[in-house]
């Protein structure tokens, strides 16, 4: 993960320690790819990317002399910069309560799609489920927002989940289960709430 | 693919299909300003959980010196079964048979 060619990592690292600049520059770019996925992707309301994904790179740094090796760097850097997006998640306290009426068209005529027709919603809809989605996920506490979004967005297997978060399979089975629960009821809510605006 | 009858299942098989932003390099000067505020001394802000831990383990150490110091400062009081030496006199000892 996110071990390109061209850089050697372990070099890199090392001139990192002894105060490089021209080191910590190098794998900066390197990462950045990596590190601007994982913040897009969990990235809380009102926050700047940049502030975000710099603030992930400090403490890649100030904490690079506690890697050791033992995982690749890409998984350490992806575990980093995944806990400091839920730190982040964890200050915002208020979360939001959507309505009908907060949806846009496309969003609100995917849900309507979902909802009520039999066939399968059309592909060029993706980009508004996508928009929907991010709505939904904010009503989530920022554990279950995480969880949902690398096992039913990105698809990734339990086993890596408990890989990049550190909890349990088991918690992890248990939050996506929760977590999808309450986004049912979101819905069934939504339509609800269709009906009586 | 069989079409998922859960709604939730519907509209995030829905949304993995939207269109996934192209990788990105780092915009201009985004490695320069990171390394800058490296060079700077600066340090990340520490998260919740790292000062609640901080706070923690020093109110663990505090707790550990302070329950020496007690120890160490009220050690009959605390253990007096161990320190004191009971004789049979003092076991039958009676102040009102006394007088």
């Amino acid at each position: 993960m996110g071990e390109q060619p061209g850089l050697d990592v372990a070099v890199c690292l090392a001139r990192v320690r002894e105060r490089d600049e021209d080191a910590a520059r190098a794998l900066v770019e390197h990462l950045y790819p990596l590190v601007i996925k994982i913040v897009r992707a969990h990235l809380p309301r009102r926050l700047d990317e940049e502030d975000l994904a710099q603030e992930i790179f400090m403490k890649v740094f100030a904490n690079a002399a506690q890697y050791r090796g033992e995982v690749p760097f890409g998984h350490w850097v992806s575990r980093v910069a995944v806990s400091t997006c839920l730190d982040r998640l964890r200050a915002q306290k208020r979360r939001p309560e959507w309505r009908w009426a907060d949806l846009s068209e496309g969003e609100a005529q995917v849900l309507d799609t979902i909802l009520h027709n039999e066939q399968a919603p059309h592909p060029s809809q993706a980009a508004d489920a996508g928009e929907l989605v991010g709505k939904l996920l904010q009503t989530l506490s920022p554990e279950d927002q995480l969880v949902i979004r690398l096992l039913d967005l990105e698809e990734r297997s339990v086993a890596d989940i408990a890989t990049q978060t550190g909890w349990s399979q088991t918690l992890v089975k248990v939050r996506a289960f929760r977590a999808r629960r309450k986004l049912r009821k979101q819905l069934e809510q939504l339509e609800k709430l269709k009906r009586h605006e | 693919m069989s079409e998922p009858k859960d709604n939730w299942q519907k509209l995030a098989r829905l949304a993995r299909q939207a269109p996934k932003p192209a990788k990105e390099a780092a915009p201009f000067g985004f490695a320069t300003r990171v390394s800058a505020r490296r060079a700077g001394g600066e340090t990340p802000a520490p998260s919740t959980w790292d000062v609640l831990e901080a706070f923690s383990l020093r109110s663990l150490a505090v707790a550990g010196v302070l329950m020496v110091a007690v120890l160490f400062t009220s050690y009959d009081v605390a253990t007096p079964g161990w320190t004191q030496q009971y004789t049979v006199a003092d076991a039958t000892f009676d102040p009102i048979f006394e007088e």
